[in-house]
């Protein structure tokens, strides 16, 4: 009894170990497949997500993995060994002559069991392994392959300069009080829906199109601004300084001057703020000169401080050189890039080879020769030669049909007619 | 069916070592010839023996028939022999007045018969052979006439004298159950052999059982048990020797039929008997394989343009079919 339960104890152990093997088997493809899948929805996690949830991903990934354990088991039943077989195994292997499989059947007494048992299988490391470590190794890659989130991305992106110069100058806009609010919301907004574009999309031509007349729409509703602001003031400044010397229709032209800038300034994208337009709008242009000296001063002030406001908005990195050049004072000038040092000034570079020669060489005729054989023309004489043709001077005569006409030398090819249609075919592979 | 006990296996053994000390005091240094002979024997099978002349095929056959105390007869083959002449024939007789054919037993009448250079007689006399062999009778102008129980054939046929002679047809060496090859003798055993006989004498062999016991025998063979894992190994080996089924089998043109798989069933039951085991095993099988399958098997002409021999073909297929039906994974290696 003793014998038999070992004997069958042994055999249920091989059992086991033989069914793992075919398990393992039948589990090296679909673990390798399911592994790659897991270490792509992995990766595809960590770059979607901020906050990579590490313990149900691992979590996750032991859950497939045992789900494709379960199935590539249910899959490798069929192959799966008895302990019978397992039996008829070890005896085949230990060389017990079906002792066992006898004895199982109650024929013979079970055999001794020996100290040393055989089961004839051993574990074939080389294919083994490899599937299981490969599994590991795609599953960890998964876990430790450099991936940036899209949400780091799209931080790290940086908008179109444009976008931030046009923002500033608002911002400046707006904290100086200049303009009214209304123009420096509806740019906001413009600016905002391009902002909302996909990243992607930022640097592409429509929206760089967009971009660039945004801020040219910007800059030259700054520029007519500051222009009508700076027009109305010299108007202004005229009346009030010169008003006493001038005549009626000098006095009217300035007028009409002053009250176009004002219209052109109410009738802007950019409308000047709402406390200096109501001050403008107030002002009728036959009534200027009921206005006090210290009142107009200090409406040509506020315009002033309002135009150099503009200007200063206008002092954007990137505007285009002469910006408001020539309308005021000159302060722009030299804003814009591509001047140069302060050395380059105008005039021509001095000649590296010295002066100019005197003598242009105006009256003189010299004939052209051609050196260059290759550039020569049709007709002309390359040069002339003693030479004789190369004339071969043996001699040559008729001879009789298959005879050879030379005996020729080693070497020489040999050729004679009389030859049979198969030898000729020989004799010319062979030399061919 | 009852299968033999320990204690019947162990009591026949006794018979079977006693027949085979015998037979080596016989014939000197052929103890696997004498074993397997035995086995032949135990297993009711016929036998071929291939050997050059002098090697002692017919020594055995007479030991062997002395030692069952059975009788035995010797036809030597040629090409004139006719069937009749094996067979027996009716012969006109006269009795209480009357004339009638009595059939006159020829030679095949006995319990060993020793057909010498079998491959000389025509296949007309050779097919005569074929019932005798297999349904241990003869039918002689329409009358069956029962051959004596047992009956065995040990037949002999010369490798080498190929001329006036016919193969034997294939359907005949079938009905063998082991082909046999008697090998030269080594020097020592030459050596017993000079020392211990004369030229012309005869052996002297003790009777070691009757024909009653032999039947007992064969009768304890049939009841050895036959694990259904041998009896698979039998089919898959045998199923492996048709072309196309195994690497092994590739100069094969036909391989064996059923009855070798049959043969070797009956076969590995009588080893397991001579090896005093209740059961036959794997390694029974593998041990007569090569006897039962060489002559069931024909190569093709390549396979013999290379030389190949069934022998070779049959080491192979031993070596490629495993013993356990089930695969190993290939996660694991088998010894």
């Amino acid at each position: 009894m003793a014998e038999e339960q070992t004997w069958r104890e042994i055999a249920r152990n091989t059992s086991r170990k033989i069914n793992l093997g075919w398990w393992l088997q039948t589990l090296a493809t679909p673990l390798l497949i399911t592994s790659l899948l897991i270490a792509c929805a992995i990766l595809i996690t960590r770059r979607e997500l901020d906050m990579i949830p590490w313990l149900e991903l691992s979590a996750g990934t032991l859950l497939v993995i045992a789900i494709t354990g379960i199935f590539s088991w249910l899959a490798a039943r069929a192959s799966f060994e008895t302990n019978k077989q397992s039996l008829v195994r070890i005896e085949a292997a230990m060389k017990l002559r079906n002792a066992l499989t006898a004895a199982d059947h109650g024929i013979a007494p079970w055999p001794e069991v020996p100290g040393m048992i055989n089961d004839g299988v051993h574990w074939h490391w080389k294919r083994l392994l490899p599937p299981i470590a490969g599994a590991l190794l795609i599953v960890t890659c998964g876990f430790i392959i450099p991936v940036h989130a899209k949400a780091d991305n799209r931080s790290e992106q940086q908008e179109p300069s444009a976008w931030s110069d046009i923002d500033t100058s608002l911002d400046q806009l707006d904290n100086q009080e200049i303009v009214q609010q209304e123009y420096i919301d509806e740019m906001r907004k413009k600016l905002e829906k391009l902002r909302e574009q996909s990243q992607d999309d930022w640097f592409s031509h429509s929206s760089l199109e967009a971009t660039d007349n945004l801020k040219q729409n910007h800059q030259t509703e700054q520029k007519n601004l500051k222009s009508n602001l700076q027009r109305a003031e010299r108007s202004l400044n005229a009346l009030q300084n010169q008003g006493g010397k001038m005549n009626a229709a000098q006095k009217q032209r300035l007028l009409n001057e002053f009250d176009q800038a004002v219209k052109k300034m109410q009738q802007g994208g950019m409308k000047p703020n709402k406390k200096l337009l109501e001050q403008l709008k107030k002002i009728d242009a036959e009534q200027l000169n009921q206005l006090t000296p210290e009142q107009m001063e200090q409406l040509r002030e506020n315009m002033r401080k309002h135009a150099q406001g503009l200007g200063q908005g206008g002092k954007q990195p990137g505007d285009d050189k002469g910006e408001g050049e020539g309308d005021g004072d000159g302060e722009e000038e030299g804003d814009g890039p591509g001047r140069g040092g302060i050395n380059r000034g105008p005039g021509h570079a001095p000649r590296p080879l010295g002066k100019a020669h005197d003598d242009t060489g105006a009256g003189k005729h010299e004939g052209l020769k051609s050196e260059d054989q290759r550039n020569a023309l049709p007709g002309d004489l390359l040069g002339t030669n003693d030479a004789q043709h190369d004339v071969d001077k043996s001699k040559v005569g008729p001879s009789a049909g298959g005879a050879s006409s030379g005996k020729g030398k080693g070497g020489d090819r040999v050729w004679k007619n009389s030859l049979l249609p198969n030898e000729k075919k020989a004799l010319k592979k062979f030399f061919e | 069916m009852q299968f033999a006990t320990e204690s019947e296996v162990a009591a026949a053994c006794k018979h079977v070592r006693s027949l085979d000390a015998t037979l080596n005091q016989v014939l000197f240094g052929q103890e696997e010839l004498i074993d397997l002979v035995i086995t032949g024997l135990l297993a009711r099978g016929h036998i071929l023996l291939e050997g050059l002349p002098g090697l002692g095929k017919t020594e055995l056959v007479k030991g062997l028939s002395k030692a069952l105390g059975l009788d035995s007869k010797r036809i030597q083959f040629t090409p004139d022999l006719l069937p009749g002449d094996i067979t027996g024939n009716p012969v006109l007789q006269e009795k209480d007045g009357r004339r009638e054919f009595i059939f006159q037993p020829g030679p095949l009448f006995t319990n060993i018969l020793l057909a010498d250079e079998i491959n000389r007689a025509s296949p007309k006399t050779q097919s005569a052979m074929l019932e005798a062999m297999q349904e241990r009778c003869v039918t002689v102008i329409g009358t069956t006439h029962d051959l004596p129980k047992p009956f065995f054939v040990l037949a002999t046929q010369n490798p080498i004298e190929l001329e006036g002679t016919y193969p034997l047809p294939e359907a005949q060496l079938d009905r063998f159950l082991f082909k046999l090859e008697v090998n030269r003798n080594n020097v020592a055993t030459l050596e017993k052999i000079v020392n211990n006989r004369e030229l012309g004498a005869e052996p002297e062999v003790n009777t070691t059982m009757d024909a009653a016991q032999l039947d007992e025998l064969l009768a304890l063979v049939r009841r050895i048990y036959l694990p259904d894992v041998v009896a698979n190994y039998i089919a898959r080996l045998v199923d492996a020797t048709h072309p196309g089924q195994s690497s092994a089998s590739s100069g094969i043109k036909y391989g064996s039929s059923p009855r070798a798989a049959l043969s070797l069933a009956s076969a590995a039951k009588a080893r397991a008997l001579i090896n005093e085991r209740t059961h036959a095993s794997f390694e029974d099988v593998k041990y007569v394989a090569p006897a039962v399958l060489r002559h069931r098997m024909i190569l093709d002409y390549n396979a013999r343009v290379e030389g190949k021999t069934t022998n070779d073909t049959i080491l192979a297929l031993l070596a490629e079919v495993p013993f356990q039906a089930k695969d190993t994974p290939k996660t694991m290696v088998s010894q």
